[in-house]
This record gives C-alpha cells, sequence and structure tokens, in this order.
C-alpha cells in the first residue's frame, strides 16, 4: 500500500508541471505570432521567401514539435539569403549557411541551415548570397545529439 | 539572464486548476504518508532494497565503467565535436553531475595555457554543476581565467560565473560591466542582477545606477539585457530601448544588423506578452504597416509605464521617462561607405569600421559615431585597397574558422565582375604564423593610420576611446601587426 500511494504521489509531481507549462503541439506559436506574418507557403510554382532571422528566431526546444508555420514549410521550394560559414572548405557537397557573416566557431542548432549542393561543389563565397531549394525542417539526429534541424537541397552555389 | 518562464496562453484556467490540485494534492497526500521529503528518499530507498537486494559492488563497477566512458565521450564531443555538437555535449557532462565535474577538474588544474585547450563550452560549464564539491572548484578556476586578458575564452568564463554568482564577488563583477568585451559586460551584468534580487533602499540604487549606465553601452545586446532587467525591476520605460531597436534599419555591407535587431527586440518583447499590433519585423520600419504599428505600440508602452511609475519608490520615479540617448536611437543607414572593416578578436573585442566617400569614419552599427577625416584619406585609402588586391588574384579567405576573423570590404579593382570585395581572415585561438597576406597586411596598416590619434578623439565615447591603439592591437591579436612597408607613408590622416 505504502508503495502504491508513493508511485501516486510520483505520478501526480512529474504530471502537474506538464499541464502547468506549455504541452500542446501549437506551443510557442502564440509568442511567434508576428514573424508568422511572412509570405504564407502555397502550391504555386514560385518560390516562397524565407527570412533566416525569423528560422533563427523561431522558439525551438529539443524533442517538441517546430512552430506550424515552419513545419508547413517543409518540402516547399524556398529562396533563403544567408552567409555561407566562415571556413566552408572547398570542394564539398554540404555547407552551412548562417545568418552573420562570422558566427566565429559559434552554431546553435537553429542557427543555420545545413545546405547540399545537389550538383555543384562548394567554393567559399564571403559575403551574403541568397539560395534557392527544397527545404526541410525537422530534428536530425546523430549518437543523440542533434545536428541539423533545417536543411536544403539546392542545385548549385550562386554565381 | 532574467528567467523568462511564463505561463502559455495554451493553458486554459481549467487546465491550469488541474495542474495546481495534482501538485498540491500530490505534495498533500505525500505529507500525510510521509511525514518529510525525507521520509520520501528513505522510502525510495526501501524499494531498491526490496526489489534489488541482489545489487553488489561488481554491478557498481560495471555502471562506473560505463558513466566513465560516457564522461570521455562527452568530453571528447565537447572539446572536439563540431560546432554544433560542442554545446550539447557539455550539457550532458553538467546532467552528469559530481562524476563529470570531477573528471573535467583534472585537466583543470594546469595553467591558464592549459585551460585554454579544453576550449570555450567546457570552460563555460565549470560553473554550471550544482552541489558539487569538484563543481565549486572547476567554478573557482574561472576566475583566474577571467583575470587573464590573453584567455581567449573570457566571454565563456564570464558566462559561466555568472550562473551561480556568490555576493562576496560583488565588487569583481562590477569591475567587469567596463571590460572591452560586450559579452563579458553582459555576464557581469546578468550576475550582478542575480545578486540584487529582492534588494531595497541603498543596494537597489546601486544596482539601477549600473543598470542604467549600461543603457548607453555601445553593444546592442547588452543595452537590450539592461533594458529587460530595468523593466524586470519595475522601470517600464526601459521598453522604449527595445521599441527604438525595432525602428532599425542599418547595414554593415550586406549585413542586416538592424533587422537582426529588430528581431531580438520583438522577439524580447513577445516573451514578455506585450501585444505587437501588426508589427513585422521583415519589412522595413518606415513601411506604413511599422511605423503605425510602432508609434501605436510606444504610446501604449507609455500609457503603461506611467502607470507602473507610480507603484516605483519616488526618488525612482522619472528616471528613464525621458527614453533612449543617441547611442541607442535608430539612424539613417550610412549609405556611401566604400570601404569597411570587421575585426572580431576572441581577446580584443569586436570593431565595425567605415570610410565613407566624403572622409567620415563611421565606427559601430545602429547609431554610430562618426569622424571627420582630412579630404582625400578615404580616396588614398580606396587607392591602397585596389593595389592590395593585385598579388592576392581571386583568393579571398585565408585561415580556418574560429573566433578570430579579419573582414575587409573593399571596391575591386575590376568593377565589372562586382563592386565589392570581401575579404576574410579567420582563425582559432592559437597564433598562426603569416596568416595575413603581405598586401593586406599593408592595406591593413593604411586604414590603422587613418583613424585620428587618440587626443583627436573623444575619450568620453567608448566607441572612439583609444580607437587607433585598440584596433592595432585587434589586428595583432589576429593576424599579428599589420607593418607598412619601411620608407612608405601610411594612409593620410588629418
Amino acid at each position: 500500500m505504502p508503495l502504491l500511494v508513493l508511485f501516486l504521489l510520483l505520478g501526480g509531481i512529474l504530471a502537474a508541471p506538464g499541464l502547468l507549462l506549455e504541452t500542446s503541439s501549437t506551443a510557442g506559436e502564440y509568442t511567434l505570432a508576428a514573424i508568422e506574418r511572412g509570405d504564407a507557403p502555397d502550391d504555386d510554382d514560385d518560390a516562397i521567401d524565407v527570412s533566416i532571422l525569423a528560422l533563427k528566431n523561431a522558439r525551438y526546444r529539443r524533442g517538441r514539435p517546430l512552430p506550424r508555420w515552419i513545419r508547413d514549410l517543409d518540402g516547399k521550394r524556398v529562396n533563403i539569403w544567408g552567409f555561407m560559414a566562415i571556413g566552408t572548405l572547398e570542394g564539398l557537397q554540404k555547407f552551412e549557411l548562417v545568418p552573420e557573416s562570422c558566427e566565429c566557431g559559434r552554431s546553435k542548432v537553429n542557427h543555420f541551415v545545413d545546405v547540399t549542393l545537389v550538383e555543384g561543389r562548394t567554393k567559399f563565397i564571403p559575403g551574403r548570397i541568397t539560395l534557392t531549394g527544397i527545404f526541410h525542417a525537422s530534428e536530425q539526429e546523430t549518437d543523440g545529439f542533434i545536428t541539423s534541424l533545417y536543411r536544403l537541397s539546392t542545385p548549385n552555389l550562386p554565381r | 539572464m532574467i528567467p523568462r518562464f511564463h505561463l502559455h496562453p495554451a493553458c486554459t484556467p481549467r487546465r491550469t486548476l488541474t495542474g495546481f490540485v495534482l501538485l498540491w494534492g500530490s505534495v498533500a497526500i505525500g505529507s500525510l504518508v510521509y511525514p518529510s521529503f525525507a521520509g520520501i528518499e528513505s522510502a525510495t530507498t526501501t524499494v531498491w532494497q526490496e526489489e534489488d537486494a541482489g545489487s553488489d559492488e561488481e554491478a557498481n563497477v560495471e555502471v562506473d565503467a560505463e558513466l566513465q566512458k560516457k564522461i570521455k565521450t562527452f568530453l571528447g564531443h565537447a572539446r572536439t565535436g563540431s560546432a554544433v555538437i560542442r554545446p550539447q555535449a557539455a550539457n550532458r557532462l553538467v546532467s552528469i553531475g559530481e562524476p563529470a565535474a570531477k573528471r573535467i577538474l583534472e585537466f583543470a588544474n594546469g595553467t591558464n595555457a592549459q585551460l585554454v585547450l579544453l576550449g570555450a563550452n567546457l570552460i563555460e560549464i565549470f560553473g554550471a554543476f550544482e552541489n558539487s564539491p569538484s563543481g565549486d572548484k572547476l567554478r573557482a578556476r574561472l576566475w583566474p581565467a577571467l583575470e587573464d586578458s590573453d584567455f581567449p575564452w573570457r566571454p565563456a568564463a564570464a558566462r559561466g560565473l555568472r550562473l551561480r554568482p556568490d555576493p562576496s564577488e560583488k565588487e569583481r563583477f562590477i569591475r567587469y560591466l567596463d571590460d572591452p568585451i560586450a559579452p563579458v559586460r553582459l555576464a557581469a551584468l546578468d550576475a550582478l542582477y542575480t545578486l540584487t534580487e529582492g534588494a531595497e533602499g541603498k543596494e537597489r540604487d546601486a544596482y539601477l545606477k549600473l543598470a542604467v549606465r549600461r543603457l548607453s553601452d555601445e553593444s546592442d545586446f547588452v543595452r537590450r539585457e539592461a533594458a529587460l532587467q530595468l523593466f524586470a525591476r519595475g522601470h517600464s520605460y526601459a521598453l522604449l530601448w527595445l521599441i527604438e531597436d525595432m525602428r532599425r534599419a542599418d547595414n554593415f555591407f550586406g549585413a542586416p544588423t538592424g533587422k537582426t535587431a529588430r528581431y531580438e527586440a520583438m522577439r524580447a518583447l513577445m516573451a514578455r506578452d506585450v501585444e505587437l499590433g501588426e508589427y513585422n519585423p521583415e519589412l522595413p520600419p518606415e513601411s506604413d504597416v511599422n511605423r503605425n504599428g510602432l508609434a501605436d505600440l510606444e504610446s501604449r508602452l507609455r500609457k503603461m509605464a506611467a502607470q507602473s511609475e507610480r507603484k516605483l519608490p519616488s526618488s525612482e520615479q522619472g528616471l528613464l521617462e525621458a527614453g533612449p540617448p543617441p547611442i541607442a536611437q535608430a539612424a539613417p543607414a550610412i549609405q556611401n561607405a566604400v570601404i569597411g572593416l570587421q575585426l572580431k578578436s576572441c581577446r580584443k573585442g569586436d570593431y565595425y569600421l567605415r570610410w565613407t566617400e566624403d572622409d567620415v569614419l563611421v565606427v559601430g552599427v545602429g547609431n554610430p559615431a562618426r569622424i571627420q577625416l582630412a579630404t582625400g584619406t578615404t580616396a588614398a585609402l580606396v587607392a591602397a585597397g585596389k593595389k592590395a588586391q593585385e598579388p592576392l588574384k581571386d583568393q579571398v579567405f585565408w585561415g580556418r574558422a574560429g573566433c578570430d576573423m579579419e573582414g575587409y570590404y573593399l571596391p575591386r579593382a575590376d568593377p565589372a565582375i562586382s563592386p565589392l570585395l570581401n575579404l576574410i581572415i579567420a582563425k582559432n585561438e592559437e597564433p598562426v604564423e603569416g596568416l595575413r597576406p603581405a598586401a593586406l597586411s599593408e592595406f591593413g596598416a593604411a586604414l590603422a593610420a587613418s583613424i585620428p590619434a587618440d587626443e583627436e578623439l573623444d575619450q568620453e565615447d567608448d566607441r572612439t576611446r583609444a580607437l587607433a591603439t585598440r584596433i592595432r592591437a585587434a589586428f595583432e591579436s589576429i593576424g599579428g601587426p599589420t607593418v607598412a612597408p619601411a620608407g612608405k607613408a601610411a594612409a593620410t590622416t588629418r
């Protein structure tokens, strides 16, 4: 009997904060309402302009759903500006697109877009660039660490 | 950092009530059955003893080996993993607690030079271990690191220290409010906020004075943090500083510094449930929707602030009513800059300099300082910049990613390709011999030489005080000293 009471007690303590704090799949969307006022995704062929700053400032918590406006972009064709992460090596298929010219060794998982060049290879371009490609948003995990949240597949770097 | 937890609107009164009933009900039942939480602990122990009477030393050794293996893996990732993995691995070590702290301590007892090898992410968690004797020793190790101006991870050390500041450290934190590195000032301000929680009278006044001074900090993120802290202490007029950031439209050669500030300010206000109306950070501040939205927001905030002021002690009323000083005000974007220099030094801080067509040296972003130079200074620098490009051929980047960077923006010798050339030198915390090409070293020397001597500049303004000296020191800490060739005059100064 005491054991049962103990488990009920622990269950109650564990469950209560979950009810008190945000738990729904729409969590975070209220406070991001202003960011969501950008162009809504549609089924047209035109690429949707997506701000890397809006992605960076979206509320993200590990294991929680991303805001709906980001999930709605998944699989869509988008235009996105940013800077090639400093130190991007030449001849690779992947690089990080970041919102500041120098993230300088710091990288939060929601602060960059992992870009894959489907046809071309990397060549470091300093300064701001705009890419068009297919966007994906979800947690990508390796060995228990989140390695990317936002991904973009694009044929090549801009000339 | 101010705690930003708040109940989400998804929490309906019913859910909230259910949550509270469950929580307090559980505690009440618990207190009836078990007189104290110590009782819970002993009950848990009893359960373990009942169900796992066979636990023995062998199992403990196995668990310990497994744990040590995990610690080793996380240590490796936190030190040398990719930039995105390092902080995650460091946090895993914190969640392990004392055993991880004990292991890290083995690497932390050497000199500061040895400590550098652990990397910024590990240094930062030195202050994060709670209820851990080894964690306390790690934290104590952060002060000598912070006090060493050559230690490259001073921001990380300061952030580690601000997590659990001790009242005896107050004066030290106050000293770091004037540090040349903005993230160090930010961490010191956070620590002082924590240390003065609930303070009244002289102690509160002293904190307010320090925080108000940071409202004029040259760094916009330090200003925003000071404003949010003052807001949390009842000074609602402080939010005018964030509204001003939402009016910014400044750029630094394509980097949208103003838009970044707009997003940061907007996010901070939303986190405090401030209704932003139709404001959209993607649109220019002068767009109708934003201009009207911000005017409405400012009017609402001023009304709210006027009401909340009445609750403040009379000595504090009206403290921030006048709003942001010029350094924190939005200003028209600089349109005619032709040369730029961005220095990011892990030891000496960050600098943003621009030279305009009409010979003005622009220092900083947002509402920058402006220094009038002698006529022809910029033209001479443009010529020096074009000459510097010749031996560089098509190379635009030297080094590898790290905490140090020199970014040069200059007109291309061949504008047919594109009008602006951006050259970057980067490295990590270790010195790299011969990193900067000689041509850029000469150009860097010319840029530094164009900055007026200290006595000609406003020494009261943190942006311009000893500017030439500080720029040369930053150059030296990144790509080495910039030395103009012997017998060659540097660019014109007035």
